[in-house]
């Protein structure tokens, strides 16, 4: 039901529409085929049939007019049905002109839009995967209310969490003002570079070059690609969350785990989606929703990784109204997905990488009986490479990576009776709580681009390929595939990442009368960048591989949250039945979600 | 007797001007035909200019297959060129015809037809009802006759073109776009503004066999088409010099190899 609501009401229309991506997809194959079919603009296959007996033009053959003169013929002499020379070539041979396309012919044509400068851009301009903010570390899950009824505390939460704009990188340089570049940083303009001035500049070259040149109206690749530039990647996270609180001596100790439902999916606005509909054409909803369900939502249910963690008062003074307690805390890797693709889709890192033969998709696209093969090939190269940014951004587990953590805690309640000794501040109280956890290294997998394509294309030439051996040319044009296709698949190795550290501090005033109670507070959230240990990437590609952009940036967050419960007892236990909501005010690297909560703790 | 002798030098002289006359008026209509084209149209797309010379776009094989459809279709129009003339490649009654051939007896057989029917209705005063429908009927089956042997001619012709053209039709599937452009441009300078060739042009490809079939129905139309049609071809291909250059290059090479065969033997 709750998936049902989610998916139905949530995540209506916040998904590229799937007749949006194919029409992007057909305009770009029909300007790839129109240009390539104007460029090869060939008669195939053609012979005429001579149906007419020519031996009688074979005594001709032995011309008066001397032959040199009809190599430097102008092209009056060339159409004339007199000049016996030609004529007598023209009717008795046969122009097999049958294209086995060739790796220098490809070459050639490929070099002739500059194709060779449009790889040598990145399309990646991050490979790292998404920050995200384990639920066990939210202020809203802290049991920390006056539990002096009995000795365990059993909390149930019903949450919804959502993420509307995640962020991919980190704030970017583009600008003075401090607000746009935290929020340009959830747009995908940050992670591919699809409005870099100098791939647009390249674009925008072949297109003039092509309209320029052949006089076609082409689909503008430099607009379309405009058009996305503010796509980001949503979450949402709904389930329970449950806890289970006891008390040995003076020791608490809390066992935590979340069940639930997480979604991720790419947005675009509705502005965004209408300036795209008028690009490309409205779209067939259902069509739309089944597509984005293939390609551009991820979803699963199941476990997250399980806290434990015990605290015991230090120091003095230790009693129930003043206590400073410290204690330790471990994250047990206990994410599992029960199910995976309720609504979307799960996507697995492309590890094997595809491979792309120019050769055979234009002599495919050149006969009329196998275009569409040709046709379906770009197709599936397109969306296997949409599948693969997926897996990268919306593709996540449900817990920590399967990174075991270990950390400290302290916690604190003050009196503020202790401060301002007024009648009104006989229930206030200032609380708080800071962590600090290490996750330990695992293995995951990590997305890598190669550094230096420039270098790599310096040791080919571009400039006189027609002078080229079939083999060199052959060599090049191996070479250009192999970029094509590192353009838009990046490599998947797996890696041993290091989290590193996570840092949390939250702190509340709370008030809490017999009845009822309210907390008001703030949170901060910080963890540091990762590392990786050890890339299982073959040697000699480990030194070229850019690792920067690998990396996850460090995340931050600084939240603003509050609570108002009520308590209802009887003989047997003390309910707390309390409506929370968190609201982040300031991120960095993670994105600003919104939280509301609906807690059960029994006391008993 | 010198009157006779006078008027018999003066109908022979009458009669051989008369021929002379005639046999002018023909071979000027035929050449008036064949240099139809003297106003030399070049296309000047961007994009032959780019494809020029280019051994995916148009090289030698391409641009001497371009001459070679050329060629065929002007056989058709024009006849085989022979050493005592040109030579039509179509049959009627035992005798060979070119379509401009068959085009003027098509409009001549209208003509004749159309005026022998006028003359008689005027006439029809000087005819018994029965003479007259009897001297319309000879009109009429004289008319049809030919017009039937014509459109049987017509038939075997665009079949033919339709062979001719089936693999140069079959490669220009899916760039129908830019051959339309190119067509279009042609005409736009040829001041063409209603020709079968752009309508081939706008066809879709699986009705083109069709469409031709159907709405060519005159020798007059199909020579304009074929007419049209060759002047594009030749268009084409003098907007590609250095196709031509490698094109005459090849036939250099063939040349010398055919020569150094002969020598061997």
């Amino acid at each position: 039901m709750l998936s049902k609501y989610l998916t139905g009401i949530v995540i209506k229309k916040l998904y590229f529409k799937k007749e949006i991506f194919m029409n992007f997809v057909k305009k770009l194959f029909k300007t790839f085929f129109v240009t390539f079919f104007i460029i090869l603009l060939g008669f195939n296959k053609v012979s005429i049939a001579a149906n007419f007996d020519y031996d009688f033009l074979d005594d001709q053959i032995c011309v008066t007019k001397d032959i040199e003169d009809d190599f430097d013929c102008d092209f009056d002499t060339l159409f004339d049905d007199n000049n016996p020379t030609i004529g007598d070539y023209l009717d008795n041979q046969q122009f097999d002109i049958t294209r086995k396309t060739d790796a220098k012919t490809i070459l050639e044509l490929l070099v002739s839009v500059d194709a060779q400068k449009l790889l040598q851009e990145y399309l990646f301009l991050k490979t790292n995967i998404l920050n995200k903010r384990s639920l066990l570390d939210n202020p809203l899950f802290i049991m920390n209310k006056r539990y002096d009824y009995g000795t365990w505390v059993l909390g149930c939460t019903l949450f919804f969490e959502q993420t509307t704009r995640m962020h991919f990188t980190k704030p970017c340089n583009c600008s003075s003002n401090r607000k746009y570049k935290y929020e340009t940083a959830s747009c995908i303009k940050t992670y591919l570079g699809i409005t870099q001035p100098s791939l647009l500049s390249i674009l925008t070259g072949i297109e003039e070059k092509i309209i320029g040149d052949f006089g076609v109206e082409i689909f503008s690749f430099a607009k379309a690609l405009r058009l996305f530039e503010n796509a980001t990647a949503q979450e949402r996270r709904a389930g329970f969350f449950f806890s289970l609180m006891g008390q040995y001596k003076k020791i608490d100790f809390r066992f935590k785990v979340p069940f639930y439902y997480s979604i991720r999916n790419f947005y675009l606005t509705d502005e965004e989606q209408t300036a795209i509909s008028n690009e490309f054409g409205e779209s067939d909803d259902e069509e739309g929703l089944r597509f984005a369900r293939n390609h551009l939502i991820s979803d699963r249910l199941g476990l997250g990784d399980l806290r434990f963690e015990f605290d015991f008062p230090i120091g003095c003074p230790t009693t129930e109204e003043m206590h400073f307690k410290a204690g330790a805390f471990a994250t047990i890797p206990t994410a599992v997905s029960m199910v995976k693709g309720l609504y979307g889709q799960v996507f697995c890192p492309q590890i094997r990488r595809p491979k792309i033969d120019f050769v055979e998709i234009f002599d495919l696209a050149q006969n009329d009986n196998t275009r569409c093969q040709a046709i379906e090939i770009g197709k599936n190269f397109a969306l296997n490479a949409l599948n693969g940014i997926s897996s990268m951004l919306i593709d996540t587990d449900l817990g920590n990576n399967r990174h075991f953590g270990l950390g400290v805690l302290l916690k604190t309640k003050t009196p503020v009776s202790s401060i301002f000794n007024r009648w009104w501040t006989r229930n206030l109280y200032f609380k708080g709580k800071m962590t600090v956890e290490y996750l330990f290294p695992a293995m995951e997998y990590r997305w890598f681009v190669e550094e230096c394509k420039s270098e790599l294309f310096e040791q080919y030439d571009f400039e006189d390929v027609e002078e080229q051996s079939e083999a060199q040319a052959a060599n090049t044009l191996a070479f250009l595939e192999k970029m094509f296709v590192d353009m838009f698949y990046p490599y998947v190795y797996k890696t041993k990442v290091a989290p590193g550290f996570i840092f949390m501090w939250a702190s509340k005033l709370t008030y809490e009368a017999k009845r009822w109670g309210i907390h008001v507070g703030w949170d901060t959230w910080l963890q540091s960048r990762e590392v990786f240990d050890e890339i299982c990437a073959p040697s000699s590609q480990i030194g070229s591989l850019d690792i920067e952009k690998a990396r996850r940036p460090w995340g931050y967050q600084w939240n603003v949250f509050g609570s108002l419960f009520y308590k209802k007892q009887n003989k047997k236990s003390r309910l707390y039945i309390g409506l929370n909501g968190e609201v982040t005010v300031s991120s960095r690297g993670i994105g600003k979600p919104f939280k509301l909560t609906l807690s059960f703790e029994r006391d008993f | 007797m010198k009157k006779t002798i006078v008027f018999g030098v003066v109908f022979c002289l009458s009669a051989n001007l008369a021929l002379v006359s005639a046999e002018k008026e023909n071979k000027c209509e035929k050449e008036s035909y064949e240099n139809i084209y003297q106003n030399i149209i070049v296309l000047e797309s961007p994009m032959l200019g780019f494809i020029d010379g280019k051994s995916f776009g148009m090289n030698e094989s391409t641009f001497g297959l371009l001459l070679q459809v050329r060629r065929e279709v002007r056989k058709r129009l024009f006849g085989i060129p022979t050493q005592s003339g040109r030579v039509g490649i179509y049959t009627l009654n035992g005798k060979q015809y070119c379509l401009i051939e068959l085009t003027k007896m098509e409009s001549e057989n209208e003509a004749e037809y159309y005026s022998k029917k006028s003359y008689l209705e005027k006439n029809r005063s000087k005819y018994t009802p029965a003479e007259y429908q009897s001297e319309l009927a000879k009109i009429e089956e004289k008319y049809q006759k030919t017009k039937d042997s014509l459109a049987k001619i017509l038939h075997e012709a665009k079949e033919d073109f339709l062979q001719l053209s089936a693999g140069y039709r079959d490669s220009a599937k899916g760039m129908k776009g830019p051959l339309l452009m190119l067509i279009q441009e042609f005409c736009d300078k040829k001041g063409l503004k209603d020709c079968f060739l752009l309508t081939w042009g706008e066809t879709k490809e699986e009705e083109e066999d069709n469409n031709l079939r159907r709405k060519v129905q005159t020798f007059k139309v199909f020579t304009q088409f074929c007419e049209d049609l060759a002047g594009f071809l030749e268009a084409m291909a003098r907007a590609c010099p250095k196709a031509k250059g490698m094109f005459l290059e090849m036939v250099r090479s063939a040349k010398l190899q055919k020569e150094a065969q002969r020598a061997n033997k």
